[in-house]
């Protein structure tokens, strides 16, 4: 049963393990072939041979463990040590017994693949928890920068780099460093700086790029020099860059390597999904302030007035600079606004330089309405330059620190009015969507610049239409005087159809007349107009008040904006001093007479223009005494918020008793009696007979 | 006392031994010399974090400075009322000694430095022993990659049958070590520089000096020797780091003729 234990076996020297005698002190005293061939020796070995070969953090090893192991304990089960043999570095496994004289019997394995395999595993190991904690760090952090900061947190520990920085791409091209980390704590330094060369060549070849960087004053023997990391995030393009610096004449290592293109990876990953929930915030809050600017410029009307609110509300979540330029309002600016508003002179000067093309009236372009460039561009000194601006000029605009600029066409129906710039002094680092939305906000803001532009063209033709249609001057001689007042309504989306005239008929005969139209703007002053006309036409006839409303209510019968319009008419006989009056549907005149309470002229009451249907006008006569006025006037002046008409003329009666002087004087009846704000318009005839005057 | 697991023996007549462990074990490290002085009192003991001594006693800032242990052993010494003992410390707790003598010049009677080396690491014209890469490279060794010292380091249970008086003593005992504190041991062992205090030792000394200690070569107990006024150096024949272990009678010897 013994039989192959019984053969001669020589297992000292054939088994693969080194087998050695030692005293207490290590030194060998009987080796194998194995231990022989471990250390290169031919046939003795040197005593010190195990102890000279032990690496120095074994041999401390050893003096503080083994040693009272073996001489306290008898024996060492189990000790790891790294030994410098003829094949280099070894990592080898050991156990040894007393043997009871003082000696020792060692038994030892090269385990060098074993160690290698398992420091391989432990090093997977942790950079599988590494990467583990990274997703998860990531998972939490929401922003850019909070992403950076949790990376460089692993990263920079995890390859024991001593600092580094994780930049993002902008749409201009340009990295803008969002988180850095250093060991120690010093952070006035980032490592591998953005223009750094390892980074430009990362970022080209879109791949890691590792490179050994010589440091000043190092003696070329490598003593002194730095190892750089640039890790490019790649998602849809470059989105940024991980610059590391591993100092202390260090290296990283192929797994170190590794962990960093994983990190990258996981960081790009989790830079994407977070540029795109930022991208979609974006769009909400672009659609939000879109509507909120368009709705809150409409509170102005003049074009100037909407342009500037635009400018103003756009500074400064869109940009610390916005100029809003129209093509019909130049040289001055329509709209301009800076965050810091003492600049703001400076950039109307630089306007021409800046935004503008030439000087002067710029005329509208026409056509080439489909070609709308939204033109984002940063300034730079050379493109200023060559764009002929001169260097002053060059100077001040790189001051504002601008960084980039969107010029965006305004086009309202088919046309171009102007242009919006926009001009920021941080750089976009995800332009998607900007353009869109510049476009949509200049579309939206070019309308509503044109509707106000459209209105303001409105009431201007209607105030312009009806102050041809009063007269000019007012007929007058030594027997009397007439004064007037007009004002029309303060609310230009409200110019009235008030109107009032007078007009000889032959020496001694004078034909007054106040009224007002239903309705506003261009319609009702031409109505008004109209009306005026026909009132000329049918009283030169000389066939007196009644026959000239009958006749002028048949003609408002049959035009539809006249319809309803009220009318006072007077023929004064400047003979006789009396006033023969009728009112279709007007408000009563005053006459102020010396020596009496102020009377309504209220007989010769008829129904509005155009109701009469064929009865005659009743007309009512007045004698003028000396000195007295007749006040005529529309419903502006009476009509006042929380009083009725009939209080209001009675106030008006009032006051005209108590300052009868106000009678002569229709400017200043008006400011003492009308409402502060004319709503509507206001129009006042006053007429006089001279004191003086024979009867 | 109780902090470090000590023993006291033997009669009061002789002079008062104490007996310190240096870095990776405790103080049965100690016994195989401590036994060749029956006629003295001897006291071994465990520094705080090794051995037997008290776990809550730990303190890692305390610790961080060789200070720290010194404190420890002049407490100890003078709660035990000894008088002009000798101590006796091999490897870092030979500079353990060197501090308790500066800090209390009175309390010894004398000093046995086993292996001493007031620093390590190569420094301009002092030769340690060591670069700075290469201590980087064993604390690093220690720190990053535990597992092989600490297999060491953590409890083995003796069991030789030629030594038996061991086995059953140290059973529990031997050359235990908490890692935390293993690791900063070697830390403050290796980084400490107490070249500056051997000039304070006023007592008469002793350096035990081996021949082909890679950790504490001759030149550097030259160094010791030359920057102690009244010491001694005795080269053995032994060679190693840890003669009160392989050659314990030959130190003993030595400690012996010191004494006398």
């Amino acid at each position: 049963m013994t039989s192959s234990l019984d053969a001669d076996v020589d297992l000292a020297g054939t088994v693969p393990a080194a087998i050695m005698v030692t005293d207490l002190e290590g030194k060998v005293l009987a080796a194998n072939d194995e231990l022989r061939r471990w250390f290169g020796a031919t046939e003795v070995v040197e005593p010190r041979a195990f102890l000279d070969r032990l690496a120095p953090s074994s041999r401390i090893y050893y003096e503080s463990v083994i040693t009272p192991s073996l001489c306290l304990g008898g024996e060492v089960p189990d000790a790891n040590l790294d030994m410098e043999l003829e094949a280099g570095l070894r990592h080898t496994l050991w156990a040894a017994r007393c043997l009871g004289d003082d000696t020792a019997c060692w038994a030892g394995l090269d385990i060098t693949g074993r160690v290698l395999q398992q420091r391989q595993a432990a090093t997977t190991e942790r950079r599988l928890a590494r990467l583990q904690r990274l997703s998860s760090g990531l998972l939490l952090a929401r922003s850019a920068p909070a992403i950076g900061d949790a990376l460089l947190a692993e990263l920079v520990d995890g390859v024991k780099a001593d600092r580094g920085f994780m930049a993002l791409a902008l749409a201009s091209g340009e990295l803008e460093v969002v988180a850095r980390h250093e060991l120690g704590g010093d952070a006035t330094s980032v490592g591998p700086v953005v223009g750094d060369p390892v980074v430009g060549a990362a970022v080209e070849m879109q791949t890691a790029v590792f490179r050994t960087v010589e440091l000043d004053g190092g003696s070329g023997d490598r003593s002194e020099w730095e190892q750089v990391a640039a890790i490019p995030l790649v998602g849809d393009g470059i989105l940024g860059i991980i610059g590391l610096r591993l100092g202390r004449s260090a290296e990283y290592s192929r797994e170190e390597q590794q962990l960093l293109i994983a990190a990258a990876d996981i960081t790009s990953a989790s830079l994407a999904r977070t540029m795109l929930h930022e991208r979609l915030e974006t769009v909400a809050r672009r659609d939000a302030s879109l509507s909120a600017v368009l709705h809150a410029m409409e509170a102005e009307t003049s074009v100037r007035a909407r342009a500037q609110r635009l400018a103003d509300l756009l500074v400064p979540d869109h940009g610390e600079l916005v100029v809003v330029d129209l093509d019909e309002v130049s040289p001055e600016l329509a709209g301009l606004r800076h965050l810091d508003r003492s600049k703001e002179d400076d950039i109307r000067r630089l306007h021409r330089h800046l935004i503008g093309r030439g000087t002067g009236r710029r005329t509208p372009r026409p056509g080439n309405v489909a070609d709308r460039p939204v033109d984002h561009r940063v300034p730079t000194p050379e493109g200023l330059s060559a764009a002929g601006v001169d260097a002053q000029a060059v100077d001040a605009i790189m001051n504002l620190g601008l960084r980039s600029v969107a010029r965006v066409p305004l086009v309202a129906r088919n046309r171009r009015i102007g242009q919006l710039t926009l001009a920021s002094a941080s750089a976009e680092r995800d332009s998607s969507g900007l353009e869109e939305f510049h476009r949509r906000l200049a579309d939206g803001a070019a309308l509503s610049l044109d509707n106000a532009r459209l209105y303001e063209h409105e009431q201007s033709i209607a105030q312009q239409l009806q102050a041809v249609l009063l007269p000019e001057h007012l007929p007058g001689d030594a027997r009397y005087a007439l004064a007037h007042f007009y004002e029309a309504a303060t609310d230009v989306g409200r110019v009235g159809g008030d109107w009032y005239d007078a007009f000889t008929l032959g020496e001694d005969r004078l034909a007054l007349t106040v009224g007002d139209v239903v309705g506003g703007g261009v319609t009702a002053a031409r109505t008004m107009g109209r009306l005026r006309t026909a009132i000329l036409a049918f009283a030169q006839d000389g066939r007196g008040v009644d026959a000239t409303l009958a006749s002028l209510d048949r003609f408002a019968a049959g035009i539809a904006d006249a319809f309803a319009a009220s009318v006072l008419y007077a023929e004064v006989d400047l003979v006789s001093m009396t006033i023969e009056y009728g009112c279709a549907g007007h408000l009563p005149p005053v006459l102020v007479a010396p020596g009496a309470a102020p009377v309504l002229l209220d007989g010769g009451r008829n129904v509005l223009l155009g109701l009469l249907q064929g009865r005659e006008p009743s007309v009512a006569t007045s004698g003028l005494p000396a000195g007295s006025s007749v006040v005529m006037y529309t419903d502006g002046l009476i009509e006042r918020p929380g009083t009725t008409i009939t209080a209001s003329i009675d106030d008006l009666v009032r006051l005209l008793a108590d300052e009868r002087d106000l009678a002569r004087r229709p400017h200043l009846l008006a400011q003492r009696f009308a409402s502060a704000q004319w709503s509507d318009d206001t129009c006042i005839l006053c007429f006089t007979r001279s004191p003086a005057s024979p009867t | 006392m109780e902090r470090h697991s000590a023993v006291v023996r033997g009669p009061d007549s002789g002079v008062p031994l104490v007996f310190v462990h240096g870095f990776g074990c405790d103080k049965s490290m100690w016994e195989p010399v401590a036994s060749e002085f029956p006629d003295h009192r001897v006291v071994l003991v465990d520094l705080v974090g090794f051995g037997d001594s008290d776990p809550d006693a730990f303190d890692a800032r305390k610790y961080a400075r060789l200070e720290g242990h010194a404190d420890d052993m002049i407490e100890l010494i003078t709660s035990l009322e000894l008088e002009s003992p000798v101590f006796i410390g091999h490897s870092v707790a030979s500079m353990i000694g060197v501090l308790v003598a500066k800090a209390e010049p009175q309390l010894l009677g004398g000093l046995v430095l086993v292996g001493p080396s007031p620093l390590y690491i190569d420094t301009g014209d002092y030769r340690g022993g060591f670069s700075r890469e290469t201590i980087d490279g064993l604390l690093n060794s220690v720190d990053d990659d535990f597992a092989a010292w600490s297999n060491a380091i953590a409890p083995m249970i003796v069991a030789n049958p030629d030594r038996p008086e061991f086995a059953e003593r140290l059973a529990d005992s031997f050359c235990r070590s908490d890692p935390q504190a293993a690791r900063l041991l070697a830390r403050v062992t290796f980084l400490s520089d107490n070249r500056a205090d051997l000039a304070h030792v006023k007592v008469p000394t002793l350096i035990v000096q081996c021949r082909q200690d890679v950790i504490a070569p001759e030149e550097v107990g030259a160094y010791v020797h030359q920057q102690i006024a009244h010491s001694e150096l005795v080269h053995l024949a032994a060679s190693g780091h840890c003669p009160h272990l392989t050659a314990p009678q030959e130190t003993a010897s030595a400690i012996r003729r010191f004494l006398a």
